[in-house]
């Protein structure tokens, strides 16, 4: 009967080809489906399809980032289509945590990146993507060194001495994103260049991602509890798409070079100081040596990724590898990465089962210098840099470097890039498999997932000063090898069910169990007073036994979770969505086991109501959300009486190994908990020419973790405990508009706003808790910064600088009555907004964009210049900034801090600026390198320019300064000290697609 | 058929999945279990039941007193007219507090009395924790080992006695977060600690062998009596703003205590003076009670590093410390202590095997870091030459006398020397012997006391005349405790002893009379507000 019906209405052959709406290009993979039919095709290769259908069908052209489309069959067999991008992407699917929800539905406050758009120019880790695109996520680069750690804050901090970055969930499994570069044995020992932290996220290969979620309030991160105080960042990996194979090339090279030198004195200049002031020449030499330029270089960095995937469609897969390259401006310094990424799909038993597998490996090979130094003043690299008198030369005539004879206080910067060894090599392993199941038997809608997740890292760090440097030339030499290991096992049942009644209620259940353990264990071992430097590191035994120094750790946590979420929504109309999660930590104390983090939202589609029509108005959605988030990065063994490996006696002149208690027990000890508030708008108007969103958020944390001294006698001094209280209020304002779209010109501009305001509440009774280490000789033990209620996180406390004094030329400050220096607020180092400004423009084959980034309002304490602009160096045999040459202070003043140092670092960065063309008719390539799909060339450059009144080297710069109260540190904000300086980046690229 | 094959082949798939994935599901069972799993700690219930583990309990409660050659020792040196450390161009400054210290402006935050605070009380509670585990354990030599602990708790507490007065005094290892304790009165502190010490006195060994020297002995505890008797005018009166309003002198039991010490036959005076601050110091026979020391690292003593020049030693000394001229100028020239003392240029060796002036006595000049010659002035001058006046800031890198006490330990690894701290030794208890008596009235017994210590010091002899008055020798006493143990942490209970504690000297004005006592640290204040402050802070 239905054989005799399909006669009646003969069907014929249609075809067509696919283009994007805007480059023409031919779309490969693109869905052609009958409605109302399960008949459908797919477009190839080359954008073009065919399919038996009948006058009167209609065909849905979809595709993933593109408008469906709908065309009826009418008499023309050839039925071409140009699919234009979804803009706005109401229907897009976003990730949230443990699922996907539409965009449209989300009522939380969340944000998605799209990574392709975003990783332009010499990016090597995944969160320069989110860098000043998403309102109210500020991500400052640490440093200039290759793979320096990121500081990304979600709405301001919420912790005075825990961490306060943000949860990463790659492809649903949360991973550990605690500093893994093995550390060096008696790290702090101001006597040793080390090299600041790594960003652990470097192993994951940015061309390797899809895009980027982010949760930024507690009514979405809720879902993650414990870990979700500071926002989650959800990344999703790319994935096989149905089709013939595709093969991707995607590569460039790169130059960085040193852009902001700081101002020192120059030979002839130091020289004539020295003179004019009649002090000793003795350690004048002949030589002119610029130290900033003889440490840096014009590094080189590359990149080929390489990708290739298809797939039918039961199975989809897609496989990449990366080589990264990337050198650092200061000589001998730069990592090396080779990634490889597989993920596969593959659905089976009548598509109701869905495996998922995703694997990474990664290896990176790290140079580094030794720059880092805080306190002490021995220095480091760019301390050396500097120090060091510019009279004296790299080296000596007969080739060796020149050291100043007799002085082992400052050391000759050339020769430690040179002759320190420091080599980290690390592996990491993330993987993750997942089965879902549709139990559409018991009922419709009902899926069941099984995650399971492994990530696994290890390092190897081999650490060398030989003798021959001034450093280590009386122990002879210093060798060291240091290794860890992290891994994490994930198990998560999920359930879902997903289900829509009547055509207007949709109903989303979720409901999971979760299982995760972290281990870290490492190795580290020390020899001395090598023969011959000649060992290096790799022959410890060769070194004097009784320097020898051993030390190995292990430890373990635990997180046992319960969550569900129910999401429903009324014809997309009114949106309710709640959700809990139930924590247990190992973590937490004995009576502190497990919390609650439960969250609630509304969202109201008004642009749906019959009162609210409008034809401006696409879209406009008003959502309300409460949530309540936590944070366990409280480290390990803190709640518990622990007794260490710790006072060693000597006894009968020998060590005698001690056990004392090294941890005061505290069973109630918990996480530290954020409320959060948010209420947000979203509009969409002139259908997608602008679109955007307002939100406004009150984050309240409580519970903060302090160290309190508890009272003595107490075999361990502090205890750690929850109090405390800090808010964060702010707006975010995220907006976006097509500007022009006429005459094959199309213009986008879009920007970003963040305004936070960050206020201390409670310090457990204290009134002041005093951090900000200053670095440098004779500011050790100086605080720059207060914690005290009333006034924000990384506020700078310290002496008034008035002037100098016009018969002595002596710094002058504010006096309180007893005539003493007054100490007061001088400055914050929170910015009053921050703002990203994006513009993209296309034309034909030229496409060309733009990124602004700035912050404004924002101090930082320049360590660097309060240490070298003091006349006073050079009775030291130490350069110092011009600065000191022009000011009026005498020869003896000895640096001093105060406000003169804390400096307005308010700046606009030209993050990234990027020109590429796209050859259109690939075709005429074909016969030279067979068949492209796409080609295109471009050339970028990353930090073309800053405009800021700082005059260090960059106004982003953070180095770590805390000061510990206890066993843990309160976090400074907004210090710069010698830190590695940012380079500018200039790329020329090929994207080739086959 | 085809389609047969296909479900067959994903059904096992599926089941291939399943069986996979679930014996990894069953690894994590105990799936809530949430106890947190220690690994290379340990945690107390797994201790304490060994001899080798009460001895490794024992060693910690020991490696404390290391603690007081920083914090305790600092304020005992830089309070008193011994010691001072300049700002010296860009280096020292360390936020003032070492200029607070010399001028005695320091208050209850100056960071010193915090870490004197704390270094003793951990003494104390590493003490008591270990008292409470060992009640129960079965080991031998328990009861000596409690002695022995009883011994350190009451060092540590006669820190704090000197310190600050009266403390809390608990014996227990913990204390009621809710209700915390409060203080003793200074004369109770006093009595714990004498009580203590008599009770455990005679418990303790006259003498332990090679491998176990510097634990406490008979010798230690009657040293320690003595001292806190020597002080107790001081130590059981009160202070008040206006000073000190002394309690009851104990002569007699100073003398005591003292005689037995040197009644004992375990000690005589070293033949050279500087054998007690050799790096085999441990050999002396002098030294009663040593806090031990090791050429390793966190295990040594750095006094050389606190004073020596940057330029002097490959380590990197601090060039720090350094002593006020009026000190060096108290030495008779003939005294072969006055050797300590590094003074004018400096020459690159030796600086092993060699004690103070003796050391950079030959070979190239030495410079500065500007490249001048290294020369070490009695008084403090500006970089351009100009005397210092005020405050001890813009100080030049070479101003000051240095004290080169301690020899340089060949084998030292990196800052850290073998010479162990000697604490008591036989010359301070002739010392306390003489004192006791003059102040008894018996001025001849008294420096015939003074004399036997001179003896070692002066070629040929210079003994004191037993026909001086009382004040004279109460004078000679001082001058001689002054000289014999210079730099060894006891100058500042001898100035408060005899009032001149808050005299003016070089860089500091007179003070108020408060000063006697140190502050009680505001951080302790506000972690057990049942904590009184002491007057004037």
């Amino acid at each position: 009967m239905l054989a005799c019906v399909s006669f009646a209405f003969a069907q014929t052959d249609i075809r067509g080809t696919v283009t994007d709406a805007e480059s023409g290009f031919p779309l490969p993979g693109v869905n052609i489906a009958i409605k109302g039919t399960t008949t459908g095709t797919a477009t190839g290769i080359d954008g073009t399809y065919s399919i038996q259908a009948r006058r009167g069908d209609v065909l849905v052209y979809s595709f993933i980032g593109y408008l469906s489309q709908e065309i009826t069959v009418g008499n023309n067999p050839v039925i071409d289509v140009s699919l234009k991008v979804d803009q706005v992407q109401l229907d897009e699917v976003v990730v949230v945590g443990y699922g996907t929800q539409r965009r449209a539905n989300v009522t939380g406050s969340a944000e998605r990146v799209n990574a392709d758009e975003a990783n332009v120019g010499l990016v090597n880790s995944p969160e320069q993507l989110i860098q000043g695109r998403v309102a109210g996520v500020n991500v400052i680069q640490n440093g200039g060194e290759p793979g320096a750690p990121v500081t990304v804050r979600i709405r301001g901090g919420t912790s005075i001495s825990a961490s306060n970055q943000p949860l990463y969930v790659i492809d649903g499994v949360p991973i550990d994103n605690s500093n893994s570069s093995p550390q060096l044995i008696g790290a702090g020992d101001s006597n040793r260049p080390d090299s600041g932290p790594k960003n652990p996220l470097v192993f994951l290969n940015p061309n390797d991602i899809e895009s980027i979620d982010i949760l930024k309030d507690a009514s979405a991160a809720a879902i993650y509890g414990s870990r979700g105080a500071n926002g989650v960042i959800l990344i999703t990996t790319k994935k096989g798409r149905e089709g013939q194979v595709q093969v991707d090339y995607d590569g460039y090279v790169s130059t960085s070079n040193f852009v902001q030198k700081l101002d020192l004195l120059s030979a002839d200049e130091y020289r004539a100081f020295v003179r004019a002031n009649n002090l000793p020449e003795n350690n004048l030499g002949n030589a002119s040596t610029d130290w900033q330029e003889a440490v840096t270089r014009d590094a080189v960095s590359h990149q080929h990724n390489l990708a290739f995937g298809g797939g039918t469609s039961a199975t989809q897969y897609r496989a990449s590898v990366s080589y990264l390259n990337n050198e650092g401006i200061i000589r001998n310094s730069g990592l090396e990465r080779v990634s490889s990424r597989i993920n596969v799909n593959h659905n089976a038993l009548d598509d109701k089962l869905h495996l998922d597998m995703r694997v990474t490996g990664s290896f990176i090979n790290d140079n580094r210098a030794p720059f880092n130094q805080t306190g002490g003043f021995e220095g480091g690299l760019l301390t050396n840099v500097m120090k060091y008198n510019p009279t004296l030369p790299v080296r000596n005539a007969d080739g060796s470097f020149f050291e100043i004879f007799g002085q082992t206080s400052v050391r000759n910067p050339v020769a430690m890039t040179e002759q320190i060894k420091d080599i980290t090599k690390s592996t990491r392993l993330l993987g993750n498999v997942k089965a879902a199941y549709d139990f559409d038997f018991i009922t419709e809608g009902l899926t069941g997932t099984v995650n399971v997740g492994l990530d696994r890292q290890q390092g190897s760090r081999r650490y060398f000063i030989p003798a021959v440097n001034p450093l280590r030339s009386s122990v002879g030499g210093e060798a060291i090898q240091s290794n860890n290991e992290l891994s994490s096992e994930l198990v998560e049942v999920t359930g879902l069910y997903n289900r829509t009644f009547e055509e207007s209620h949709n109903v989303q259940l979720l409901g999971g169990y979760s299982f995760q353990e972290f281990t870290t264990e490492g190795f580290r071992a020390l020899a001395q007073g090598f023969v011959s430097d000649v060992f290096e590191f790799n022959n410890l035994a060769a070194g004097a036994a009784n320097t020898f120094q051993i030390e190995s750790f292990k430890q373990k946590s635990r997180l046992v979770s319960f969550f569900g979420r129910v999401n429903y929504d009324y014809k997309g109309r009114y949106i309710v969505s709640a959700s809990l999660r139930r924590d247990g930590s190992s973590r937490f104390g004995k009576d502190e086991k497990w919390g609650f983090f439960p969250a609630f939202t509304l969202g109201w589609r008004l642009s749906d109501e019959s009162f609210f029509k409008s034809e401006a108005i696409n879209d406009l959605k008003l959502r309300v959300g409460w949530g309540v988030t936590g944070s366990q990065e409280i480290g390990n063994l803190r709640s518990l009486p622990i007794f260490g490996a710790s006072g060693n006696a000597v006894i009968g002149e020998k060590e005698v190994s001690g056990v004392a208690p090294t941890n005061f027990a505290n069973p109630n000890l918990k996480w530290e908990e954020t409320t959060q508030v948010n209420v947000g708008l979203d509009f969409d108007l002139w259908a997608s020419r602008v679109y955007g969103s307002v939100e406004y958020y009150v984050k309240d944390t409580d519970d903060l973790l302090l160290e309190f001294e508890v009272p003595q006698p107490a075999a361990v001094p502090t205890r750690l405990a929850n109090a405390g209280k800090m808010q964060n209020t702010g707006l975010d304002v995220a907006l976006n508009a097509v500007v022009y779209d006429r005459n094959n010109l199309f213009i986008e501009i879009g920007g970003t706003f963040n305004t936070n305001s960050n206020e201390i509440q409670n310090l457990g009774g204290r009134t002041q808790i005093f951090t900000g280490r200053a670095s440098g000789a004779g500011l050790s033990q100086t605080n720059t910064q207060v914690l005290t209620p009333g006034e924000p996180f990384g506020t700078f406390w310290g002496p008034k600088f008035i002037g100098f004094d016009p018969q002595t030329g002596a710094q002058m400050f504010e006096l309180d009555e007893q005539g003493n220096r007054k100490l007061q607020i001088i400055g914050n180092a929170q910015p009053d907004f921050t703002y990203g400004f994006t513009t993209s423009v296309t034309y034909k084959s030229w496409d060309f964009s733009f990124f602004l980034r700035g912050e404004q309002g924002r101090d930082l304490f320049n360590n660097t210049a309060l240490e070298y602009t003091s006349k006073n160096l050079v009775n030291t045999n130490v350069n110092f900034l011009r600065e000191a040459l022009e000011d009026p202070t005498p020869l003896a003043e000895a640096p001093v801090w105060s406000s003169r140092w804390v400096q307005d670092a308010s700046f606009l960065r030209m993050e990234n600026i990027t020109l590429g063309y796209s050859f259109r008719n690939v075709k005429s390539l074909n016969s030279l390198v067979g068949t492209i799909r796409r080609a295109r060339i471009y050339v970028a450059a990353n930090n073309l320019f800053v405009i800021t009144p700082y005059d260090g080297f960059d106004p982003e710069a953070n180095t770590e300064a805390s000061a510990s109260v206890g066993n843990i540190p309160i976090l400074s904000l907004g210090i710069d000290y010698t830190n590695y300086p940012r380079p500018r980046t200039f790329t020329a690229g090929i994207s080739l697609g086959f | 058929m085809n389609a047969r094959n296909t479900s067959r082949k994903t059904w096992f798939v599926a089941l291939l999945t399943v069986v996979l994935l679930s014996p990894i599901a069953f690894t994590f069972q105990g799936c809530t279990d949430l106890d947190e799993e220690t690994f290379g700690v340990i945690t107390p219930d797994q201790f304490f039941k060994t001899d080798a583990e009460i001895v490794a309990a024992l060693a910690p409660v020991y490696a404390q007193l290391r603690a007081m050659t920083w914090n305790y020792y600092n304020i005992s040196q830089h309070t008193s007219d011994e010691t001072l450390v300049p700002t010296r161009g860009t280096d020292w400054d360390d936020g003032g507090h070492w200029r607070q210290l010399h001028q005695h402006n320091w208050d209850a935050l100056t960071v010193d009395w915090n870490g004197a605070w704390t270094d003793a009380f951990t003494g104390v509670a590493r003490a008591n924790v270990v008292l409470a585990n060992l009640a129960d354990a079965d080991v031998s030599n328990k009861e000596s080992i409690q002695a022995e602990l009883r011994f350190l708790r009451a060092f540590y507490y006669y820190q704090l006695l000197d310190l600050f007065g009266g403390v809390p005094i608990v014996e227990t290892p913990a204390t009621d977060p809710d209700n915390p304790p409060t203080r003793a009165s200074r004369a109770e502190t006093f009595n714990f600690i004498e009580s203590e010490l008599n009770a455990i006195r005679s418990t303790l060994p006259v003498n332990w062998d090679a491998a176990n020297v510097g634990r406490a002995t008979q010798g230690a505890a009657d040293a320690l009596l003595a001292k806190i008797y020597l002080n107790a005018r001081e130590w059981t009166g009160t202070v008040s703003t206006s000073g000190i309003q002394r309690g009851t002198a104990r002569w007699d039991d100073a003398i005591a205590a003292a005689d037995r010490v040197l009644n004992s036959g375990q000690y005589s005076l070293a033949a050279d003076y500087f054998d007690n601050f050799r790096v085999n110091n441990d050999q002396s026979p002098e030294i009663i009670f040593a806090i031990g020391q090791l050429a390793k690292g966190g295990l040594g003593l750095n006094f050389i590093m606190r004073t020596l020049h940057y330029n002097q030693i490959p380590q990197t000394p601090w060039n720090g410390f350094s002593t006020l001229a009026a000190d060096f100028e108290s030495f008779n020239d003939a005294d072969e202590r006055k050797k300590m003392f590094l003074v004018g240029p400096q020459f690159s060796g030796p600086n092993e095997g060699c004690v103070g002036q003796e050391c950079f006595s030959s070979g190239d000049p030495l410079t500065d870091r500007v490249g001048n010659p290294l020369n070490f002035t009695e008084g403090y001058f500006r970089p351009d030459g100009t005397p210092v006046t005020g405050d001890p800031i813009n100080v030049n890198e070479t101003s000051g006398i240095r004290v080169l006490k301690w020899e340089i330990d060949p084998s030292r690894v990196g800052g850290d020397n073998g010479n162990n701290f000697a604490f008591f030794r036989l010359a301070e208890i002739y010392l306390i012997t003489a004192e006791a008596m003059i102040r008894k009235g018996d001025v001849a017994g008294g420096v015939n006391m003074i004399n036997r210590v001179r003896e070692r010091v002066f070629e040929p002899d210079q003994p004191l005349p037993t026909s001086m008055s009382q004040a004279e020798a109460l004078e000679a006493v001082l001058a001689e405790r002054h000289h014999e143990l210079f730099w060894e942490g006891t100058r500042r209970q001898d100035l408060i002893r005899y009032d001149r504690f808050t005299d003016a000297w070089e860089f500091k004005p007179q003070s108020e009379p408060f000063r006697v006592l140190g502050p009680i640290p505001q951080v302790q204040i506000d972690a057990n507000p049942n904590l009184t402050q002491n007057p004037g802070y």
